[in-house]
């Protein structure tokens, strides 16, 4: 659906995108990289509001740039919430939906489709300046969806949802791409990101660093050494156990004396031993936590790697 | 409806009709108008913007009812024997100039300005509209609104002085006093819809916007009021004034100046006092309608120039911070 070749946009002297190329076909494809990192500047490329410096960005087998034939299969979530605070989230979508195409009758009931398909049908009449992020998320969800877009691309989504609203999000998310549509969805989150799709881009400073199956990434990283962080109150006895544990590259106490530092190659298979090894000999943990299970790290590895 | 907070998680597509990319610009108009008219302010402003009229229907009362004497004689009400029908319709059109203008700081200075400050521009423009049919629309959003404001009291005076002043040559002394109308009510809500939408792209807060407006507007206006001072210094009482002619045409230099201007142009008139025979025989109250050539052209053109500069600002750009 979407194909980049060698994609730049700069902003002045500064570049937004760097030499992208990749392929975004059906099914939930992450857009992952932190603050800065050239997300948001990919998803305007795609819907169209921006055009590259450089390089060949193809939607739909057209170029994307101000095209309305594009943007009628194309369903965007902004990350931004704060528009229309004085329209009612019903009000709000029907406005959009006769941006949309659709006929007067057809936008108030397809209106009332989609604010129920969000959950949003019994809160659509207060004005959106009332609204949670939560709220917020969810109306610009229905209005994304409102014209059966072929693909949808949604920035941050479930930034200010909370742990339930996030899950039912992330089926709905599911649901959709299990009808054959193409959803790309933005985050800088790992742990979000793992629990929506197996396919990664991953942008870091404007470069495409990695793209494909996150269990292929995961590997990569984690044939690097990864820190874990031990507490326990008997530490010459944990370094005794843990040093004939596999995968050990090195180990120091803190100068504490109640953690150890690890580093460990193949951190899945270490946990696998480690929880074996606590239970049989009876040790006595306190904490235990890995400085590097976060983007920056994974950021670092593949750099490194 | 479920209780969960998302209730139905099977996706229903829609398959009806959708319209092809055209006429996008009218949603953003009726939404823009749809607005502006829940607004208290505009219904205020609206109404007040009326009163001229209001004064006129109640001068006319009192002319009517206080000559009835000279009426019955079958010599006719002097008052309105010697009125111009056409400029009580100019004067009604000067006078209602401040409040059109606070009516479009009300309906236009926001309306980039603050898509702007929300980001909302990142919606539409992923819509299948473009920047023009955004421009349209909220201009239109502007002028249909201003348009309305000015032509609703004017054409209810024109109906009533239709029924009520037949006799007096109002339908004689210009029979295309109508479509003379129609253009000039037109005038403050193309001017006004143009310069404001200019204004409120340069912003990202709608107050800034019409601040910057206003500012225009007033310095406009007392650059005005002293072309008008030197054209009556120069022969005021009486005489044509000795003024150069290039001083009567800076007149009309302001933001109220060249629609009041257009509006002489339209209706074919100089203008003249605001009541018949409040002023001594002979006295020139009015200054001469300017060049068509030249403000007929000028007017368009300016309300192009910020047309065409709210088009080149319009891009969805993200407001950091």
């Amino acid at each position: 659906m979407v194909t980049a070749q060698n994609v730049s946009r700069w902003y002045g002297q500064v570049i937004g995108l760097n030499d992208i190329t990749c392929e975004i076909g059906p099914g939930i494809t992450a857009l992952l990289g932190m603050n800065g990192a050239g997300k948001t500047t990919l998803i305007r490329l795609i819907t169209g509001q921006l055009r590259p410096t450089t390089g060949d960005l193809r939607v739909f087998g057209e170029e994307p740039f101000a095209n309305p034939n594009v943007y009628r299969r194309l369903g965007y979530c902004p990350e931004i919430d704060n528009f229309y605070e004085h329209y009612t989230g019903r009000e709000f979508v029907k406005f959009l939906a006769r941006l949309d195409g659709l006929s007067k009758a057809d936008s108030k009931s397809r209106t009332e489709e989609v604010l129920e398909m969000v959950g949003m049908a019994d809160r659509a009449d207060r004005k959106i300046a009332g609204y949670s992020k939560g709220m917020r998320q969810r109306i610009k969800l229905a209005q994304a969806m409102l014209h059966n877009p072929d693909m949808i691309l949604l920035d941050e989504p479930l930034n200010g949802l909370d742990p339930v609203g996030r899950r039912e999000f992330i089926d709905i998310l599911g649901a959709l791409a299990n009808q054959g549509k193409a959803i790309l969805v933005s985050s800088h989150i790992l742990f979000e990101v793992e629990q929506m799709t197996r396919s990664l881009l991953l942008l870091h400073r404007g470069r495409l660093l990695a793209t494909g199956d996150l269990g292929v990434i995961r590997s990569l990283i984690d044939k690097h050494p990864h820190q874990i962080r031990i507490e326990t109150s008997e530490p010459r006895k944990a370094a005794a156990l843990l040093a004939s544990l596999p995968n050990i590259v090195s180990m120091k106490f803190d100068r504490s004396g109640d953690s150890i530092q690890l580093e460990v190659r193949e951190p899945d298979s270490f946990y696998d031993a480690l929880a074996k090894a606590v239970l049989e000999s009876d040790l006595n943990l306190r904490g235990f936590s890995s400085p590097d299970n976060n983007l920056e790290s994974v950021f670092k590895y593949l750099v490194e790697a | 409806m479920a209780s969960s907070p998302i209730a139905d998680l099977t996706y229903r597509n829609y398959d009806g009709p959708l319209d092809p990319p055209v006429n996008r610009w009218w949603a953003i108009a009726k939404m823009s108008m749809r607005l502006s008219t829940k607004k208290k302010g505009f219904w205020v402003w609206a109404s007040l913007s009326t009163f001229w009229y209001l004064i006129l229907l109640a001068v006319f009362y009192f002319a009517e009812t206080t000559a009835t004497a000279t009426t019955a004689l079958g010599q006719g009400n002097p008052f309105f024997k010697n009125i111009v029908w056409k400029d009580q319709f100019l004067n009604a059109f000067s006078v209602s100039q401040l409040f059109m203008l606070i009516l479009a700081l009300l309906l236009g200075a926001g309306t980039i300005a603050n898509d702007n400050r929300a980001n909302a521009l990142l919606v539409y423009l992923s819509k299948p509209c473009s920047k023009l049919d955004y421009v349209i629309g909220k201009w239109l959003g502007i002028f249909v609104p201003l348009t309305l404001v000015a032509a609703v009291p004017t054409l209810l005076f024109y109906v009533y002085c239709l029924l009520s002043y037949r006799s007096y040559g109002f339908l004689t002394q210009d029979p295309w006093l109508i479509l003379r109308l129609l253009g000039m009510v037109m005038l403050p809500g193309f001017f006004h819809a143009s310069a404001t939408l200019g204004v409120s792209s340069l912003f990202q807060q709608g107050r800034l916007a019409g601040a910057t407006y206003s500012a225009l507007y007033f310095f406009g206006l007392f650059f005005t009021k002293a072309m008008q001072t030197v054209i009556f210094v120069n022969g005021p009482m009486g005489g044509e004034s000795t003024a150069p002619p290039i001083v009567k045409s800076l007149y009309y230099c302001s933001i109220d100046g060249i629609q009041i201007g257009l509006a002489k142009i339209f209706l074919h008139t100089d203008g003249s006092q605001l009541f018949p025979g409040s002023m001594p025989v002979g006295v020139r109250f009015a200054i001469e309608a300017p060049s068509a050539v030249v403000f007929v052209p000028a007017f368009f053109g300016i309300c192009g120039v910020f047309m065409l500069l709210a088009w080149s600002r319009i891009r969805a750009v993200e407001v950091v911070g």
